[in-house]
């Protein structure tokens, strides 16, 4: 999918300064990477990228059938995962799942292959509360991938992770997304760095277009 | 399709989860509707009793009665049978009842009374038995007294002469007319041409509704008015006028009990939603991140509100059914003044009516400030 930032800025609510102004890019298939300082509104991009913000200049473009940010958009182009308190607190892992990918109208069929090559297929009947941190991020992972989604977003995903879990992620990450997905990460997180090239540097300053973001 | 019932479904456990863990919410979003509902019906029923009152004294028929009195002499009181038999044409089809008689200026002498009236009548007076049509001659004099037996015969003295004449018990109004005491009642056949020295028409007119009482009054004056006629009117309007208002009253009451509710449910459950609401709030954007939209989670917390109000206002209306008045019924005897009868009190499809319109107002209003928040991009609250 491919997902376009025109002179985009945002402001929240009752703040003072934009996080961002005039930022324009426009992010390909494959897997791009957000880096930066904490604050800088690498996670507010993501939510803008996902519709779940409105930005206050600019515009939001996909190439989807569907408008940024509507029902379907979310249910059927976007897989988001959090940094934290992703999971459906009342449903186990696979029931998780298996809603995210009947909602999103995708087929189920899948969600076994997912639970196993995130190392999770054993705790598919466990509750989020029943997990560590890096097993609840693979579950939030494969709870977004069984929808196949052509956008993927992770803010954060090896936040407070161990290694082992940081590299089963990377692993997912690199070889298991199909082909046309565009995944963009936002990470402060040096160990994803070797993910990919398209790499938007958001330590230089704000991006915008008198500034933008250095890719290397 | 399967979809659509996975997340209410989600969606309801969730809601049975957070009610188990604080009973406190659900509770009170079912006692506030019970005791709600408990206070109006009571307020409706006793209002209800008020106007049933009311009705009541309005279906009396001396509150509907008109009363028209006139003296006719000279030229006035000459053909006396035309006279009046246009005069009852002219009122009786306006009227349930009409009643027409006369009094002269001369009196006879009983054994109640020196001076007991002497009152004409005709056909005008419906509840005296007339003969049959083909049955001619004069008819019969008769007397009314109180303490006359009926169909007795009595001796009186009319012009110096001794008369004896049957005795009847007449019905109201014509009795009540003359609060009671003796009179002489005799055919116009028989004393007509006595009629030309003067005599006083009387009419009482009772109409079918207290409406139309105050209608015809306004006609009789009217026409009294334009004729230049000096018929003096005497009715109870005044008072009908005063229980008309008072009914409308009750209108005004039934609806400001329906807003009271109404506001009062509202803003209770409405803090009540939002509290949960924000609660729950991380939860719903998550959902909505998931493409699930607010039409959806609205209807369940619409829904959710909606049931545990239905629940509080049925159970207050079985409350009232069965144990109001059983409770009532056992004070009674304890607490001075406090009727036993309280078949008045019972409640009626209108008082659930309002109850319910009251009720689907209040939720609606309550998920308002929901709806409002639901309307908040779930970027803010997923950070």
């Amino acid at each position: 999918m491919k997902l376009t930032f025109e002179k985009v800025g945002y402001r929240y609510p009752k703040g003072r300064e934009s996080v961002f102004e005039d930022f324009s890019y426009e992010f390909e298939a494959g897997i791009s990477i957000l880096k930066g300082y904490s604050g800088c509104g690498k996670s507010t991009l993501l939510r803008l990228g996902a519709g779940l913000l409105s930005p206050s200049q600019g515009v939001v473009r996909s190439d989807s059938k569907y408008r940024a940010g509507s029902s379907a958009y979310l249910r059927r182009e976007v897989g988001f995962v959090f940094q934290q308190l992703n999971l459906l607190p009342l449903a186990s892992v696979r029931r998780n799942a298996v809603l995210a990918a009947r909602f999103g109208g995708a087929s189920v069929k899948k969600i076994d292959k997912w639970l196993d090559v995130l190392g999770i297929a054993d705790l598919a009947k466990c509750r989020p509360q029943e997990l560590s941190g890096g097993q609840q991020q693979r579950a939030a992972l494969g709870r977004a991938l069984v929808k196949e989604p052509r956008l993927l977003l992770l803010d954060e995903p090896t936040s407070g992770l161990d290694d082992k879990n940081t590299e089963i992620i990377k692993h997912v990450v690199a070889n298991e997304l199909p082909s046309g997905t565009t995944c963009i990460i936002a990470t402060h997180d040096h160990r994803l760095l070797s993910l990919t090239n398209a790499i938007l540097d958001f330590n230089t300053g704000l991006p915008s277009s008198e500034h933008p973001a250095s890719v290397d | 399709m399967l979809s659509w019932i996975l997340i209410p479904g989600y969606l309801l456990r969730n809601t049975l989860h957070r009610w188990i863990e604080n009973l406190a919410s659900p509770a009170t979003k079912v006692m506030v509707p019970l005791l709600l509902s408990v206070l109006a019906l009571l307020i409706l029923g006793a209002l209800r009793a008020a106007e049933a009152g009311l009705r009541e004294q309005l279906e009396r028929d001396d509150l509907r009665m008109i009363r028209l009195v006139e003296n006719r002499y000279g030229d006035f009181a000459k053909n006396p049978t035309g006279t009046i038999a246009g005069e009852r044409s002219l009122w009786a089809p306006y009227c349930e009842r009409y009643e027409s008689f006369q009094t002269l200026p001369f009196s006879v002498e009983t054994r109640w009374s020196p001076r007991t009236p002497v009152v004409v009548y005709d056909q005008a007076l419906s509840f005296i038995d007339l003969p049959e049509p083909e049955v001619t001659g004069p008819r019969e004099i008769l007397l009314y007294a109180d303490k006359a037996s009926d169909n007795g015969l009595e001796t009186v003295l009319f012009q110096k002469m001794k008369l004896t004449v049957g005795t009847r018990s007449l019905p109201n109004p014509v009795k009540e007319f003359f609060d009671g005491r003796a009179f002489l009642l005799v055919p116009i056949e028989m004393i007509e041409s006595e009629m030309d020295r003067g005599y006083t028409h009387i009419q009482l007119l009772i109409p079918p509704t207290a409406e139309e009482s105050i209608s015809l009054e306004t006609k009789v004056r009217s026409f009294s008015l334009l004729e230049k006629r000096s018929i003096r009117t005497s009715s109870s309007t005044a008072l009908l006028k005063r229980l008309r208002s008072l009914l409308d009253g009750q209108k005004a009451a039934r609806l400001i009990l329906g807003l009271t509710i109404t506001l009062i449910l509202s803003l209770i459950l409405a803090s009540l939603s939002l509290l949960e609401f924000r609660q729950e709030a991380y939860l719903m954007a998550l959902l909505r991140s998931f493409g699930v939209g607010v039409g959806m989670l609205l209807a369940h917390i619409f829904l959710e509100t909606c049931f545990l109000t239905i629940l509080g206002v049925v159970l207050g209306v079985l409350l009232v059914e069965r144990f109001v008045p059983m409770g009532m019924e056992a004070l009674s005897g304890s607490v001075p003044g406090l009727r036993a009868d309280f078949s008045q009190v019972s409640m009626v499809e209108s008082d659930l009516q309002l109850l319910a319109i009251a009720s689907v107002v209040g939720v609606c209003l309550a998920v308002l400030p929901v709806f409002v928040g639901l309307r908040k991009r779930p970027g803010l609250i997923l950070s």
